[in-house]
């Protein structure tokens, strides 16, 4: 039953300009971040560069929040779509457990975003290659590891905006609602009370090198959370609210 | 022979907020039967609808389907039902085919053909090809029922099967409706607002108004009161029974409730009907003629008291 379900989402998913978009923002933004570091660190070294506001724009400042915002276009894409194109009277009186079709999303996810931050590390990859900026920048392992530990932290947060969609029955309140959040948490990300937000995970997750043991469980459990949040969600969906 | 009940609602309520979906509905669906469940917009023909299949959660009483109570637990039973809601989606970025393929994989269907076979018999097979999301609103109903037929369902929920289709279309849906429930023994629930050949197929039709079940009928009950008929209400209804019967010889009326009495003569004689039942000191508080169609007998039952909703 469950290779059913993922027959049918795969079927569906492939047609989907959505995730051409995503692999966009999460590959073309990281090409785009290293080609601004670059810009900003030669200008930098040069006379004019005091006076160029974007001077010290590391890659993760523009990666990072366009890999999430890929992120969240996929999860609210994937737990949304049925109910923006009403397919959700189909999925949920078809001979499948409702269970099923969330935890095959929530799979779907998961590879989806892994995928997507595997390509967007081989993409910064070959333009540090390209632009040759081993000179300045904090090396491959490094950045290796400050991106997958924060796609790490996403994929623990994104079962919670997968709620989103299935609360509120649509793709964008579950978009409108993660990007607030993790835009609070990536611009105020300098306040110490944001620190406290779940939301800031992924945030905080990439700027330490070592992860802290509450910061990785309280990642574990939030994403427990929304995948049970999800299953209960979908049980008892009422389409005639 | 003990027939086998498939849909089961029990003192069935929904509200919305102050608003009153379901009033109190009971209703039993046996194998074979074709029900037809006639209402106005607002009345409740969708609650039931999605209450029956599991989309919509009743706030009180409760609905089964195939033997099993309605809801997520009930999934398995939709190997053998096949539903069409009232504005059938169509999934975005596919083909026609493919989106019924998609269907039909999530119902765990092998037959290759099956796709093919149901585009066939909706009249869709030269469209087959086409975006899905590029149809209009009557084309995709129709891939509706095609993607309700797909996996041939032995119980068939439909909302508004007819609704919106254009003369040829809707003959070939009620022609389709036809073949299965009589050829193949489906038995099939569809509502719909008008009497259209629906209610004429229909072995039962129920009239819900206001979120409750107004009246049932079945095939019978049904062309008894769409005949042409002269209503009457008069003070005294045993009295006036016996002047129909002694002085103008009619013996086909019946009493019916809060001194009504339906007698069942052409229109045409409602004056000398007046006149017999006056004469002999019977007051006649209303007259009225009913010309007797089914989509008369409907409209009225449905609107009686207005919508409530």
């Amino acid at each position: 039953m469950i290779g059913r379900v993922l027959t049918a989402e795969l079927a569906t998913l492939r047609r989907s300009p959505l995730v051409w978009l995503t692999i966009l923002l999460a590959v073309g933004g990281s090409m785009l971040a290293r080609v601004i570091a670059w810009v900003a660190h030669a200008l930098e070294r040069s006379e004019i560069g005091e006076f160029l506001i974007f001077g010290g724009i590391g890659w993760s400042d523009v990666a990072l929040p366009l890999a999430l915002l890929a992120y969240l276009i996929a999860t609210a894409y994937l737990f949304g779509r049925d109910f923006d194109d009403g397919s959700i009277d189909f999925v949920l009186t078809s001979p499948v457990r409702r269970e099923y079709v969330a935890l095959v999303r929530l799979t779907v996810l998961t590879v989806w975003v892994l995928a997507l931050a595997l390509m967007s590390w081989w993409a910064d990859a070959a333009m540090r290659a390209i632009l040759a900026t081993t000179s300045f920048d904090p090396g491959a392992g490094i950045a290796a590891t400050t991106g997958f530990t924060a796609t790490l932290a996403a994929i623990a947060t994104l079962p919670l905006v997968g709620w989103t969609a299935l609360r509120f029955k649509g793709s964008l309140p579950a978009l409108g609602i993660g990007i607030a959040i993790q835009g609070v948490a990536l611009f105020l990300g300098d306040l110490v009370f944001i620190r406290a937000l779940p939301w800031f995970l992924p945030v905080a997750l990439a700027a330490e090198e070592a992860v802290a043991w509450p910061v990785a469980a309280g990642a574990g459990l939030l994403c427990a959370a929304g995948v049970l949040m999800c299953l209960r969600e979908l049980r008892q969906v009422d389409l005639y609210e | 022979m003990q027939r086998t009940t498939l849909i089961e609602a029990t003192r069935l309520s929904k509200t919305k907020g102050k608003r009153v979906l379901l009033d109190d509905v009971s209703l039993r669906i046996d194998r074979g039967d074709f029900y037809a469940l006639a209402g106005n917009a607002g009345s409740g023909k969708t609650a039931l609808i999605r209450s029956v299949v599991g989309l919509a959660a009743p706030t009180t009483g409760n609905v089964s389907i195939m033997g099993v109570e309605s809801g997520a637990r009930a999934f398995r039973v939709f190997e053998r039902v096949g539903f069409l809601p009232a504005d059938p989606p169509v999934r975005r970025g596919l083909s026609v085919r493919r989106d019924l393929e998609v269907t039909v994989m999530l119902a765990g269907v092998t037959d290759t053909k099956a796709v093919d076979r149901a585009l066939m018999l909706v009249g869709l097979e030269a469209r087959a090809e086409e975006h899905a999301s590029s149809l209009g609103d009557d084309e995709r109903r129709l891939v509706g029922i095609a993607r309700a037929i797909a996996h041939s369902p032995e119980l068939l929920v439909l909302d508004e099967p007819t609704r919106g289709l254009g003369g040829v279309e809707r003959q070939r849906i009620i022609a389709l409706l036809e073949k299965l429930s009589v050829e193949r023994q489906v038995t099939i629930v569809a509502s719909t607002r008008v009497a259209d050949g629906l209610v004429d197929m229909a072995s039962r039709v129920g009239v819900i108004r206001g979120g409750r079940l107004v009246e049932e009928f079945n095939r019978e009950g049904l062309r008894e009161r769409g005949r042409e008929h002269v209503e009457v209400v008069v003070s005294d209804p045993a009295h006036a029974a016996v002047v129909l019967e002694e002085h103008l010889g009619c013996t086909d009326f019946a009493v019916c409730q809060e001194r009504l009495i339906r007698i069942y003569l052409p229109g045409t004689r409602a004056a000398e009907i007046n006149a017999a039942l006056v004469a002999k000191g019977v007051s006649v508080t209303r007259l009225a003629v009913n010309t007797g169609s089914l989509e008369d007998l409907l409209e009225r039952l449905a609107a009686e008291g207005g919508a409530d909703q």
